[in-house]
């Protein structure tokens, strides 16, 4: 079944537009809205990921051994809090790219990707949106 | 300066608030970060397909990798010094351009509160923006126009001082 979306914010070309998943918006929301820091680190990401600007210390692909997903990853406070904001990329032909960003995860342990966490990407990686 | 991201973007009603600075400082600051990462971006790009890690950027740099990781998470800004070891470890140029983002014409915009500041203090140069204004859009070469009529209604002035003190 295909899941449904909340809009956020676009270029004004319409060339890149972040949303974000409805099912878990309110949780991620929350958590950006905590307060300043956070709302900045998104802020942050968001215009990076919105200007095309490549940064994987924030915003990349995440692997499964040494494969590159669909699922990829907004990275708050990396060596500290260590959060995520799975996500996944659509492209629309012709129409440029559609990042929804689906599942938080507070406190990601380790670097590596531990089972649970294999799954839940290899999980949202068959979500599917309805997308123009 | 404008507090909101909504300047380039459109944003989703009732979400404004997350894409809101609270301060004109945190606005300034995250643009700094911005134009910081454009320039990480171009130093990437200038290496083509040779990646490079952090340690090995670091010792290029000279400076530590950790230092390198702060500046890619944005806690850290980097300084025309950086810049110049950039240039200096890469071999490349930064090419600066500026382009006019805002719009003489639009009478709510942040560039013609600044010629309106002006036109206050220089009644003579309300015709002239106005002429100016009517053209179909206002060009970076008409605000070097404005800006040039701004040097002779000053220079014009000065002269008519020093006459009234002879």
């Amino acid at each position: 079944m295909k899941r449904d979306l909340i809009f956020l914010i676009a270029t004004k070309d319409g060339k890149r537009a972040i949303f974000v998943d409805k099912i878990n918006a309110s949780e991620i929301l929350h958590y950006l809205n905590q307060d300043d820091r956070h709302k900045k680190k998104f802020m942050f990401i968001a215009e990076l990921i919105l200007r095309g600007i490549k940064n994987p210390e924030v915003y990349d692909k995440e692997e499964i051994k040494g494969k590159k997903t669909s699922v990829t990853a907004m990275k708050f406070f990396k060596g500290q809090e260590n959060d995520r904001i799975y996500c996944r990329e659509f492209s629309r032909k012709g129409k440029g790219q559609v990042i929804v960003a689906i599942v938080l995860l507070e406190k990601k342990k380790t670097q590596k990707l531990t089972k649970p966490i294999k799954s839940l990407i290899e999980k949202i990686s068959k979500y599917e949106y309805e997308i123009e | 300066m404008n507090t909101k991201l909504n300047k380039d973007f459109i944003i989703a009603p009732g979400f404004e608030r997350i894409f809101e600075f609270d301060t004109v400082e945190d606005a300034t600051m995250h643009h700094a970060k911005i134009i910081m990462m454009k320039f990480l971006q171009a130093m990437e790009k200038s290496m083509g397909k040779n990646k490079l890690n952090k340690k090995t950027l670091a010792g290029m740099l000279g400076i530590s990798p950790s230092y390198v990781t702060q500046l890619y998470n944005g806690d850290k800004l980097i300084n025309l010094e950086m810049i110049a070891r950039i240039e200096k470890a890469f071999g490349i140029e930064f090419k600066v351009q500026a382009v006019r983002k805002i719009s003489l014409k639009s009478p709510n915009d942040d560039g013609l509160n600044l010629i309106k500041t002006k036109e206050n203090r220089c009644p003579e140069l309300t015709a002239f923006v106005a002429k100016t204004r009517k053209k179909a859009s206002a060009t970076p070469v008409m605000m070097l126009d404005i800006l040039d009529e701004v040097e002779k209604v000053r220079k014009a002035r000065h002269a008519k001082k020093a006459t009234k003190v002879q």
